[in-house]
């Protein structure tokens, strides 16, 4: 520090920086942030409190959920505990599925991969908040107990005569109308909508159009873009409450809604012993002048924020909310979720199946153009987890490991039918085997079909299950379930060893992919929902993570390609099968981008899908990341049309509006031509 | 049994993702000492510097779902790194228990504890203290995550241009600080 030299020069300025690196060399690292320590730490969280927070949000976040497989349930503990809630449930059984009835069946306890089946129930409702409080502390007591391995069992109260009382069933009578579609065209302009789930079912995004306008998540902010000029115009910025985290937008008819979550402080005893409380909240914007954005209107809700869909005007909002297992009786509000400031009433709670839980699904309906009118809600108590939204009905899924009637993995399901704003409880039931994301559950002409990859979890010794366990054995499953949500259908042992890495079901026909070293792409006829069979078995090297119908009989997989050892993934891989022979899947073109190691194809509303255009686009990483659009032509293949190499890692959307492209990326928005992909203008937020 | 430590990053992030603790330990190992660093120098306490890190690879264990399929973990821990420790300054401003932060101000070690003898690197970490909380976490961000101007600008929502200045104004008023102390 003895010359003096320009303050700012770069060569200085270096040096601080490495003055300031170098202070830090020797900072001693406290032991509980070494790495085995919080290994440790991963491990006893699991366990005891494995029903929380992480499953729920894998699977909360769009397709991003997936993965929540295979080797994890090695790790948690299993008591004999786990045999006598088996002995137990299956007396409940509902209704004998047809698996017990399976010669092949043996006694509990037996070591290959079972599937055995709860059972469909109805769904009832709470008695009091006294029902729901007991059952939040036998959920507790169960993993305290689980957690010390203790000698007894802790079955004590869980007798799981479930009771099936007072929800009726329903039927499939309410069809409603469409929402829209892939694209729309109000204001007279063809633009994009966010790839969606199902189609006819509207999604929220980071970055939404509705023909005229963008409306982009900004970090804290909203930012409202005009498109109408050749230049983009910022037209105005609405800011969310401090504190709070905006998810997801929605724009349709001059509204738009704003999804975010707040955390609320409360204060311990003490000032230290505080907690946060997560609030998922909508505020709905009148648009219709996009400059003077206008709120008129606003619903909050506990938990935080699940996912939001949109069918006939009306929004449906999710959320999940964990309840605090350690609050006193009289604390309503810290077990008992909220909508709108009051605790839901016990006659809007569905009780879990098995009496424990502590999870909700809190979902609430409201009138995009009247959010503070007529307004449903109701708390799924006991999952919280994926949620598949067809036309009709909610289905809120969460995998179970461990703790359950059975010695493999299971997939909870609870089902709500919604219509015009309405929620009611129609049933819940358990299959085997979890699901890889939201494509791997399908609903069709009132039949709900799921491919789930069945992970045996039993057999192991009581205690703490060793860190270094053997992969657990694998296979894969197809059900298909009446509306009553009971098995009508079943596949059951494909691909032994493998695991489901990508489903999409069309009509008739589901098509999957399993992955270990090859890529089985298998297609099934569901046409006759009690005897689904398998068509076809494509095996190529690699794997595709989602699957897109790219217009008549072709299906379109994004994937990785791998080397044969089945280790190494060689780059991005872009197949097209050719689908018109179901039971002759070929795959007809591919193209590796060699270099990129993976892509955000994960999420599928990252994926700009359109295939009246020949185009499709998504973001691929390798030493950095590129948004790239593809167009396909039987004879040539696939073209690479445009690529972008992006500025940093945060999620990039691909939209057009007419015959403009719109490339949005953090605070970035690119236009370009839609036509040759020539760049017009930019702005940054 | 698959080796850890030698896996991609893009397979210990898969297997990660599946639930296996290891290769998620794996990840962590290669950054973790410069995690701490980063929460160290912008919390400037010992405790909330290790609260930090520790709230920040339980939330990304549990959240792991979200990162985008094998984007950058590094980029992925000091996002949610950052955002703990700005509600932890947040909090404390509320709290204004500053007298606490003082008394453990990184540098000062505690009764048990010796003094190192690297007067020169007490004399930075003090300089680094007296910086606002901005200039701190842009300066943590350039030095302990390795961050350019357009990245730290998207973690702190300003333009390259600004960040750019900014550091430069607070590289200078550490030298000057050190200058003066030397």
């Amino acid at each position: 520090m003895e010359e003096k030299k320009n303050l700012n020069s770069e060569a200085e300025e270096k040096k601080v920086e490495d003055f300031l690196s170098e202070s830090a060399k020797d900072t001693e690292i406290p032991d509980s942030l070494l790495p085995g320590e919080i290994e440790k730490k991963i491990l006893e969280k699991e366990r005891i409190r494995k029903k929380r927070r992480r499953r729920h949000i894998l699977a909360g976040t769009a397709a991003a959920g997936v993965c929540l497989v295979a080797g994890i349930s090695g790790y948690f503990l299993i008591t004999d505990h786990t045999r006598e809630m088996r002995n137990e449930t299956s007396e409940q059984s509902a209704s004998a599925s047809s698996e017990e009835a399976n010669p092949e069946e043996t006694g509990p306890g037996e070591s290959s991969v079972t599937s055995r089946i709860l059972g469909a129930d109805l769904l009832t409702t709470a008695e009091d908040y006294n029902e729901i409080y007991d059952y939040i502390q036998a959920e507790k007591e169960y993993w305290e107990n689980a957690a010390s391995a203790a000698e007894e069992s802790a079955a004590d109260g869980s007798s799981a005569d479930s009771s099936t009382g007072n929800a009726e069933a329903r039927s499939f009578d309410s069809s409603g109308a469409d929402a829209g579609s892939a694209s729309g065209n109000a204001y007279g302009t063809e633009y994009s909508d966010t790839n969606v789930r199902e189609e006819g079912v509207g999604e929220g995004d980071i970055a939404k159009t509705d023909g005229k306008n963008l409306y982009i998540v900004n970090g804290e902010k909203i930012d409202i873009v005009g498109t109408g000029q050749t230049e983009m115009e910022h037209l105005a910025q609405i800011e969310t409450e401090e504190g709070s985290y905006p998810s997801e937008v929605y724009a349709q008819d001059g509204y738009l809604a704003v999804v975010y979550t707040k955390s609320e402080y409360s204060d311990g005893e003490n000032g230290y012993d505080g907690y946060y409380r997560d609030y998922t909240c909508a505020d709905v914007y009148d648009v219709s002048d996009p400059e003077e954005p206008e709120k008129i209107g606003e619903i909050t809700q506990s938990g935080y924020f699940n996912t939001m869909r949109i069918r006939g005007g009306y929004v449906y909002l999710l959320s999940s909310f964990y309840a605090d297992t350690g609050a006193a009786r009289e604390n309503q509000s810290a077990y008992i979720p909220e909508v709108q400031g009051k605790l839901i009433s016990t006659d809007c709670i569905y009780m879990p199946q098995g009496r424990m839980g502590n999870s909700y699904t809190v979902i609430s309906s409201f009138d995009l153009d009247d959010p503070d009118g007529r307004t449903d809600s109701k708390a799924v108590f006991g999952n919280t987890g994926l949620c598949y939204v067809s036309t009709e009905n909610i289905y809120i899924t969460e995998s179970i490991y461990g703790e359950s009637d059975s010695d493999v993995n299971q997939t909870s399901i609870r089902k709500v039918s919604y219509g015009d704003g309405k929620l009611e409880g129609v049933g819940q039931t358990k299959v085997s085997g979890t699901l890889n994301d939201s494509f791997s559950i399908d609903e069709y002409n009132g039949y709900l079909r799921l491919v789930t990859t069945v992970t045996k979890t039993a057999g192991q010794a009581r205690g703490v299950v060793p860190l270094f366990a053997p992969e657990p054995s694998e296979s894969n499953s197809l059900y298909v379930l009446d509306e009553n949500l009971e098995i009508v259908g079943e596949i059951r042992n494909l691909a032994a060893g493998e695991s489901v890495y990508s489903a999409r079901f069309l009509g008739e026909t589901g098509y999957f992919v399993t992955f270990r070293q090859v890529d089985p792409l298998f297609s099934v006829d569901l046409s006759d929902p009690a005897a689904p069979k398998i068509l076809g078995e494509l095996k190529i090297p690699g794997f595709s993570e989602y699957l897109h119908p790219y217009g008549d009989g072709l299906l379109l997989g994004i994937g990785m390609d791998v080397d044969e050892s089945g280790v190494t993934t060689e780059g991005v891989k872009l197949s097209m099968f050719d689908i018109s022979d179901p039971s002759d899947v070929r795959e007809v073109q591919k193209y590796v981008l060699e270099d990129m190691y993976g892509t955000d194809v994960y999420d599928y509303r990252s994926v700009f899908a359109d295939v009246e255009k020949n185009l499709f686009g998504f973001t691929a990483y390798g030493s950095s990341q590129k948004y790239c659009i593809f167009s396909y032509d039987e004879n040539s293949g696939f073209r690479q049309e445009f690529e972008r190499t992006l500025g940093g890692y945060g999620s990039t959307r691909g939209l057009y509006i007419g015959d403009r492209f719109y490339l949005v990326s953090g605070n970035t928005i690119e236009e370009y031509a839609l036509d040759g992909f020539e760049k017009v203008d930019d702005l940054v937020l | 049994m698959y080796d850890h430590e030698k896996g991609t990053e893009a397979d210990l992030i898969r297997r990660a993702k599946r639930g296996d603790v290891k290769a998620f330990s794996g990840l962590y190992s290669k950054i973790y000492v410069d995690l701490y660093k980063f929460a160290l120098y912008t919390t400037k306490h010992k405790q909330d510097a290790e609260d930090a890190v520790s709230e920040t690879v339980m939330t990304a264990w549990e959240k792991l779902g979200q990162l985008k399929k094998e984007e950058s973990f590094r980029s992925w821990m000091f996002t949610i790194l950052n955002n703990q420790c700005r509600k932890i300054l947040k909090k404390r401003k509320q709290e204004a228990v500053l007298e606490l932060a003082d008394r453990e101000r990184i540098g000062i070690r505690g009764e048990n504890g010796d003094e190192p003898d690297h007067a020169e690197i007490q004399d930075v970490r003090a300089a680094f203290g007296t910086l606002d909380e901005e200039e701190r976490m842009i300066l943590a961000f350039s030095v302990f995550a390795g961050y350019q101007s357009e990245e730290i600008g998207r973690m702190l929502e300003c333009s390259p241009g600004t960040v750019r200045s900014k550091k430069s104004r607070a590289l200078g008023k550490l030298r000057r600080i050190l200058e003066n102390a030397g």
